[in-house]
């Protein structure tokens, strides 16, 4: 399964296929990377079809939007790929979305903590900046949920549910932003002084707790990516 | 037994912010040692969390500050902050409690079995170890901010106001479990010294200036406090029967720490206006209003939050002139209600209907989020407040502010009283929804938010509050609901959902004092 496999070599297979996919420029090559990511998350890791097509839809809004540029723009400033307006548009709708599923397929299998150790364990980055990242990756949803509390909590009459546009423009005040600014700014201090105060610093060498070693799988997970990459690239 | 040589010493330590007029603490000394258990009390603002910070060694080596006097430690300190939303910095559960471990060197095994411990006593009991830390409720996070910290098994652990968020019968599990179970030293700050003096063996009592009025043994600090309400400081419910009892001439063994089962020993032969006078202290309950016309009616009411059901077909009527409580565990969906009722979070199923030109004022858990204007003038004219109206509510709760100020330039403690006071003021119709507002205040911020609410009350305007403190619901409110995983599970008047709680068929935590009181003979089973 990918799911077990190690974070760094998800990681590079990943990598792999969106540098390949944004290189090839034919659509049966694009199409073959498609289809084998699908049928991995799929049948390997038994992803729901639903959830896979939630998760898709920022990279099929970015498709249509760039086909569509592609389609009514036929210009020979855009058609660096060469073909047809339609056809270029086809190109790049399918380009963003195989990079979309190769990205998705290490995102559904890889937690955040895991990569991180891995980063740290393996790739030798340091500690400070690894944990500093991940303290960061916390705050972005924190921050979200706070601007939506702000912009929830305006006093409201009736049972109106404060969606107009007119509110929500009016919740990007500068006093508004300012109160996420300050928030964001207490947090990271809190934030700061809780690692600093619980031993994160350069001077002691971190254990290596659940440290994944590198496994026969892990390559063949890589070779299978560099493999496919192979077979797009003689194809396109 | 305590061991003779300190772990940490602190000799008459003062602090100053930089740009600060005064120190925020002065002239404190302290020497705990392994074993000892010591509570640091005192009015909001202080400085009890800067010397808990001195003593760590944050100041001045992490936090800017002059430091004076001395600190001497000898070994690590584990330290959770007030601030628990940015207390935790892992994105696991196992990640969070390893976090320290890890820094420190441990033994990848050892980490293993801290986790496994951690995990099952304790106050992160129920959790899972592969648990999004994201995906916890406040009160989640703080038990798994305490449990991290008690597994550093440092030599002295500070934690700072570590019941704030926690239910009644967590925070009971949690003061109880760090009873037993830590070998170190354990420094607690907290406002509630009904939590803290059956734990601590000292406390050493901060006046509002910083200074330490008293270093002494549990009971000879809670006479100290009994004697000077000016600190806002509560009093454990045994200690306020033992002072009633004492003002009606009857003899306490034990002082302010009396034993419970002599006490119930003795009320048998208590006369009756005794008895009352004890019953009205320990466990008052109000009358339910007579009920007024619908503020909001949910019907029905669902809301998914995330992967979970928050709230799961609830129903119920907040009318005018009506205070009404809400308890329930921590992640029970007391926020989510609150916002429903509020009109912030439109349900996924069922409706609410809220009485034409009704204004919702909602303060959260983080008050700060509730302010969008450059000062506390455009605040509340914002709301619709005259200043004259909002000056008046800010000095109910001990505010006298300046309406050029930015609200940003207040404490936290002062904004949630200004978000309250702001809150509770203005022309009604009006619902106020409060989210835990008694977190982190004082007796003197009660007193006022009671008063607050009881005139917003007679003026006909409605009240949705939540808190942890069932007493203090009981007292307050006309009646209160109880929430578990997402249900209505209960309803009722104060002393009724009290009766339940201790009998257990509602799924609340017994409150103490009326616990006391029902131990006492004063508070008869439903």
């Amino acid at each position: 399964m990918i799911g077990d496999r190690h974070a760094l070599a998800k990681l590079a297979a990943s990598g792999v296929l969106v540098l390949t996919a944004s290189l090839v420029d034919r659509l049966p090559a694009l199409a073959l990377m498609g289809v084998v990511i699908l049928v991995a998350l799929l049948a390997l890791e038994r992803r729901p079809a639903a959830h896979l097509a939630r998760r898709m839809l920022p990279f099929v809004f970015l498709a249509a939007a760039m086909s569509w540029i592609y389609l009514v723009a036929e210009n020979p400033a855009y058609t660096a790929v060469g073909g047809s307006g339609a056809g270029v548009a086809a190109v790049v709708a399918s380009r963003i979305l195989v990079m979309g599923l190769a990205s998705l397929a290490f995102a559904e299998t890889t937690r955040a903590d895991d990569l991180a150790r891995a980063l740290e364990q393996n790739a030798r980055l340091p500690r400070r900046i690894v944990q500093g990242v991940l303290a960061a990756i916390q705050f972005l949803p924190a921050l979200a949920e706070d601007y939506r509390m702000l912009r929830l909590l305006q006093p409201r009459r009736g049972s109106g549910w404060g969606g107009r546009i007119g509110a929500r423009l009016a919740s990007l005040s500068p006093d508004v932003l300012l109160v996420l600014f300050a928030g964001a700014l207490r947090r990271a201090s809190a934030a700061a002084l809780s690692m600093q105060m619980r031993g994160l610093g350069p001077l002691t060498p971190a254990s290596r707790w659940r440290e994944r070693r590198w496994q026969g799988r892990d390559s063949l997970l890589v070779a299978a990516a560099i493999a496919l990459a192979g077979m797009a690239a003689t194809l396109g | 037994m305590a061991d003779a040589s300190p772990i940490v010493e602190a000799r008459d330590v003062a602090v100053r912010y930089p740009g600060a007029a005064r120190d925020a603490v002065r002239d404190v000394s302290l020497a705990l040692r392994a074993g000892e258990r010591v509570g640091i009390l005192g009015p909001s603002g202080c400085g009890k969390s800067t010397f808990a910070l001195a003593l760590a060694g944050a100041i001045p080596a992490l936090v800017p500050g002059e430091l004076r006097g001395t600190v001497v430690r000898a070994g690590a300190v584990a330290h959770v902050q007030q601030d628990v939303e940015a207390q935790l910095v892992a994105l696991s559960v196992e990640g969070e409690i390893a976090f320290a471990l890890e820094n420190r060197g441990l033994d990848p095994g050892a980490i293993d079995v801290a986790i496994a411990q951690a995990l099952g006593s304790g106050p992160a009991r129920g959790l899972n170890a592969r648990d999004a830390t994201l995906s916890l409720s406040t009160g989640w996070r703080q038990r798994l901010a305490l449990a991290a910290a008690l597994a550093e098994g440092a030599g002295l652990t500070i934690l700072d106001e570590p019941t704030a968020h926690l239910d009644e019968a967590a925070a009971q599990e949690a003061i109880a479990f760090m009873a037993g179970e830590t070998p170190g030293a354990l420094l607690l700050i907290e406002h509630r010294a009904d939590l803290v003096a059956p734990l601590a063996d000292r406390l050493l009592v901060l006046d509002r200036e910083g200074a330490p009025l008293l270093l002494a043994p549990s009971a000879e600090a809670l006479e100290t406090i009994a004697g000077r309400p000016d600190l806002g400081l509560r009093l454990p419910p045994a200690a306020r029967a033992a002072l009633c009892l004492r003002r009606h001439g009857q003899a306490v063994a034990g002082g302010l720490m009396p034993d419970l089962a002599a006490l119930v020993h003795a009320a048998a032969a208590w006369p009756a206006d005794l008895r009352a006078a004890l019953r009205d202290d320990l466990a008052p309950t109000r009358l339910p209003a007579a009920a007024g016309d619908p503020l909001v009616t949910l019907e029905a009411v669902s809301l998914r939050r995330g992967d979970h059901r928050a709230l799961e077909g609830v129903s119920l009527t907040l009318r005018q002139g009506e205070v009404v409580g809400l308890a329930g565990g921590n992640g029970a969906g007391k926020t989510s209600l609150c916002l429903v009722a509020a009109g912030a979070l439109r349900p996924g199923a069922g409706r609410r209907i809220a009485k034409q030109g009704l204004v919702a004022h909602m303060v959260p858990q983080n008050p700060a989020l509730v302010f969008a204007s450059a000062s506390l003038g455009l605040e509340a004219r914002r709301r619709g407040l005259a200043w004259h109206e909002a000056a008046a509510s800010l000095e109910s709760f001990g505010l006298t502010a300046d309406p050029r100020r930015h609200p940003l330039h207040h404490s936290r403690g002062e904004l949630r009283r200004i978000a309250l006071a702001f809150a509770l003021a203005g022309p009604g119709p009006m619902l106020a929804v409060l989210d835990e507002p008694t977190a982190g205040l004082d007796a003197h911020g009660l007193a006022a938010l009671e008063a607050s609410l009881l005139a917003g009350r007679a003026a006909g305007n409605g009240a949705l509050v939540v808190s942890h403190d069932t007493d203090w619901l009981a007292r307050t409110c006309d009646r209160i609901l109880v929430l578990d995983a997402g249900r209505l599970a209960a309803e009722g008047a104060g002393r009724a959902i009290c009766r339940r709680a201790l009998d257990g068929t509602a799924p609340l935590a017994a409150p103490p004092a009326f616990a006391l009181a029902a131990a006492l003979g004063l508070e008869t089973a439903a």
